[in-house]
């Protein structure tokens, strides 16, 4: 072993290039390691610690850069002069990195044919970036929140004026031209559109036409507010008579939290006249008005994904009737799974806790749960009387859409960093009433990278401690995803799996099977 | 030379320097993002494209500004013959004082904060430098870390200022970087102080002290670009995304954002001071339980 | 034909301002793109970091 070093006098480098230059050194053949430092004292004690230390060094000002070697064999070290030289030497070229201009007007000069801007950036300047790209004709997806409603008006109007899509405020999920934008699914192309006032809404219903082999012409978010009386479905009636347009649309799926019914009249009114067939969930709302304009309701996201597919090569008559199946498998097989799962459950397990990252998800669990069983609270719950208890994590049957802000001071989204939820499973794992946990996973762009893996160890703590007591936790999950989005499905659900979780392959039959358990669990009490 | 210039921002220190100065600096290095002017024995101008941690001692030029600059050809040891003083105008100089109007999160929130990023620095972040001592990960140079800086948490919880300057003073001018690893990290530790000192309500003069000591010890002990940001601290000012870092975990939330853009700081540098800050704080969240 | 229209028989050419995620995930799908380095207008004020702290991911 010998070791030999180089000292460039009086040299400055930026940090970045010395690093580069500590990584190559060490990458020639026969170089044990190499340190590459300023020569400070502090940094002459290390070399001599490291057995590196020599004449030379030990003469080194802080100013001075030393590049020590140790090797193999000295007979390389003129071989790693001349890299370090070559390296020092060569010039670097300014575009090495992508461009990054640091203003919309220096964007669109250079790239004058984009034709989408997506903004994230706090409301408080989101909206007047936003207005910047109206002005410039360029289509907007504003995920921001924290925009007054009067903004959301005014850019609406104003894009309505200029025939441009004003996707947002507060919008999380589009898929145009079969491109998945800020949270979305990769799902397969083909004749349906979606235009949604719901995120996760939105997300599933794609997610649920890909699995029943539909596929997605365009899907158009348009923010939550917008059919509010105040925007009047602005930017959903401005989607539609696109649609109307557009040669790859067959069958329009519309989703939305029940609108105000004056803006309802007027968005059917709209659909109607483009001559197209369509699904109509407002979630929970007005399934009359929606068949008296000659559409068809759903009562969840699965069966408007369902009746969509089906439209597409069927007549209305033909569809009005049939309803998705509630589950994927059979039904004998379902129902043998939920009862030898409630045969684990002691007596005194009883409650429904859901964990949502989703909050149309969450919504859909409390409308699915209300009808089956009765009442259940929430943070956002169907009714004020059932609103949780504050300072509780679980009360009685619940269930939490973690989204809500409450939930996500100090973090991202729990679609995104999972620590909210896994705080809460062990929480509730501490409730020994707790019968059945209910869960979504949703998977797709934008979304964690792991969320089964992220959730894995809080599952099988909870699991145990149940275990430790005697008892049994049930948990079901509903998993939000097709196989091209860049999670691996296959992978996610192996993970649940093996953490002891059923799977159901949406939302609506991960609810549905929690119900199942509760059912025979009340039965076998009686 | 006949084109605009155009000054985004210029830090207080920079302002004093540029209006006091008889001479005319001279450019001490060039590198692809940065361009150091010296003034007279050992004070250094830092000048900045847009989109760079302004510190007190740093000019941050448009980005058009800053490459025409840069494409001059400017060689080290000459003489900067433009004149600055049309650059240096009030307006831009940029408030890095500890804002003293503001709420201290509770200690749950911080140490929530504290979670964060070291979540995020875990995978993120260049750990060829000290930042590996916060995830017991050894390499040469926090090997040392340990045994230099045993007991600073005792210093710090009894504002030893003499004893406490001595243990930094130890790992000065220690790691890798043109601003080695070490100064970095005392660098972060003292932001840690000055802002929890402040919020605290006390006296911040035993650390202007400490860093006085620090910054005297680092004229010899390091190289002269880390001397003037040690120095640039004994005022109890930091650089604008270390300020903006800070304000985060003490005061606010959602830090991961902020503790990204100190990431971007040189190579190892970023990580090296957020390291001295998080492995600060975590001493002061002990002490608060 | 609108401008909707337009666009959905263009190739999306997309500016990002905000989180870089989102330029990340559409260079995975070969979809172009162009992210801004955008910064609040008055850096460094708390003002600022307070509002910055309110941008939620998603809601």
């Amino acid at each position: 072993m010998s070791s030999k070093c180089l000292i460039k006098k009086n040299s400055y480098y930026d940090s970045v290039t010395l690093m580069i230059i500590t990584k190559e050194v060490e990458a020639v053949a026969g170089v044990e390691n190499a340190v590459v430092v300023m020569g400070t004292e502090h940094n002459k004690e290390l070399l001599d610690n490291v057995g590196l230390l020599n004449e030379e060094t030990t003469a080194a000002s802080p100013n001075d850069l030393i590049i020590a070697v140790k090797m193999k064999n000295d007979n390389i070290f003129e071989q790693i002069v001349q890299k370090v030289d070559e390296l020092l030497n060569k010039k670097k070229t300014e575009a090495g990195e992508d461009y990054c201009p640091p203003t919309l007007d220096s964007a669109v000069k250079f790239m004058p044919d984009s034709n989408l801007v997506i903004i994230s950036l706090p409301g408080q300047y989101a909206a007047a970036e936003a207005k910047k790209a109206l002005l410039k004709d360029k289509h907007v997806l504003l995920f921001s929140d924290n925009v007054s409603i009067e903004q959301e008006k005014e850019l609406k109007e104003l894009a309505v004026e200029r025939g441009l899509l004003m996707m947002g405020p507060d919008c999380g999920t589009a898929c145009i031209n079969n491109v998945p934008l800020a949270f979305a699914n990769a799902v397969k192309s083909g004749c349906i559109a979606v235009v949604g006032a719901s995120g996760t809404g939105t997300q599933e219903i794609m997610v649920q036409i890909d699995k029943f082999n539909g596929g997605i012409s365009q899907a158009i978010g348009t923010g939550g507010r917008d059919l509010k009386a105040e925007i009047g479905g602005l930017m959903m009636i401005q989607a539609i008579k696109a649609l109307a347009q557009d040669e790859n649309t067959k069958v329009i799926v519309l989703v939305s939290k029940p609108p105000a019914l004056e803006v309802a009249e007027k968005v059917l009114k709209v659909l109607k006249e483009t001559g197209k067939k369509a699904v109509v969930d407002f979630i929970g709302g007005d399934e009359q008005l929606v068949l008296k304009y000659g559409f068809l309701p759903a009562a969840t996201l699965e069966e408007a994904a369902y009746k969509a597919v089906q439209l597409c090569s069927k007549t209305y008559e033909e569809v009005l009737n049939s309803t998705a199946p509630d589950f994927t498998d059979s039904i004998e097989l379902v129902d043998n799974m939920a009862k030898a799962e409630a045969q684990k459950l002691k007596p005194n397990q009883k409650y429904l806790r859901g964990l949502y990252s989703g909050g149309t998800l969450c919504d859909e669990a409390l409308k699915l749960f209300t009808k089956e069983i009765g009442e259940i609270y929430s943070n956002i719950p169907l009714e004020p009387e059932y609103k949780l208890p504050e300072n509780t994590t679980g009360y009685k049957n619940c269930a939490i859409d973690l989204g809500d802000d409450e939930y996500t001071v100090g973090r991202p989204h729990p679609m995104i960093d999972s620590y909210a939820r896994q705080q809460m499973i062990l929480k509730q794992a501490e409730d020994q009433e707790m019968a059945v946990l209910l869960m979504d996973i949703v998977l797709g762009y934008g979304s964690n990278d792991d969320p089964a893996g992220s959730l894995f160890n809080e599952i099988k703590r909870a699991k145990s401690e149940f275990e430790a007591r005697g008892q049994y936790l049930c948990v079901v999950a509903g998993i939000c995803g097709t196989e091209n989005d860049p999670q691996d499905y296959a992978e996610q659900v192996r993970k649940l799996k093996e953490a002891g979780v059923i799977v159901m392959s949406s939302n609506a039959q991960a609810v549905r099977f929690a119900i199942k358990v509760l059912k025979e669990v009340a039965a076998c009490q009686r | 030379m006949d084109y605009n210039i155009t000054v985004e921002k210029l830090g207080k220190a920079a302002y004093d320097l540029i209006c006091g100065a008889k001479e005319p600096p001279t450019v001490h290095s060039v590198f692809t993002n940065a361009i150091n002017l010296k003034y007279q024995e050992d004070y250094i101008i830092t000048i900045l494209p847009q989109n760079h941690s302004c510190g007190t001692q740093t000019i941050i030029l448009s980005e058009a500004t800053f490459k025409i600059l840069r494409s001059s050809r400017l060689q080290a040891g000459e003489s900067f013959e433009m004149d600055l003083k049309e650059w240096a105008k009030e307006d831009y100089v940029i408030d890095l004082t500890i804002p003293d109007k503001l709420y201290l999160n509770n200690e749950l929130s911080i140490t929530n904060n504290i979670k964060c990023c070291l979540d995020e620095m875990k995978c993120s972040s260049n750990q060829d430098g000290l930042a590996s001592c916060l995830f017991g990960r050894e390499n040469i140079y926090t090997k040392l870390l340990s045994t230099k800086l045993s007991q600073i948490d005792l210093h710090i919880i009894e504002q030893d200022e003499s004893k406490l300057s001595d243990k930094l003073c130890s790992i000065l001018g220690l790691g890798p970087g043109l601003t080695p690893s070490g100064d970095d990290f005392i660098y972060g530790v003292l932001s840690v102080l000055f802002y929890y000192n402040r919020l605290s309500g006390k006296s911040s003069d035993w650390l202007s002290l400490a860093a006085a000591r620090i910054s005297n010890a680092a004229r010899n002990l390091t190289t002269v670009i880390s001397y003037n940001m040690l120095r640039s601290c004994i005022n109890g000012e930091f650089s604008e995304y270390i300020k903006n870092l800070l304000i985060g975990i003490l005061y606010g939330n959602n830090v991961e954002p902020l503790l990204k853009k100190v990431l971007q700081i040189g190579s190892s540098s970023g990580a090296d001071i957020a390291a001295g800050i998080l492995y600060c704080l975590k001493i002061l969240m002990i002490k608060e339980e | 034909m609108s401008k909707v229209n337009e666009l959905f028989r263009q190739d999306l050419k997309v500016i990002n301002m905000g989180l870089k995620s989102f330029s990340q995930d559409l260079k995975k799908q070969n979809t172009e793109v162009l992210q801004v380095d955008w910064r609040p207008p008055a850096g460094g004020n708390p003002r600022m970091i307070e509002l910055l702290n309110r941008l939620k991911n998603k809601k």
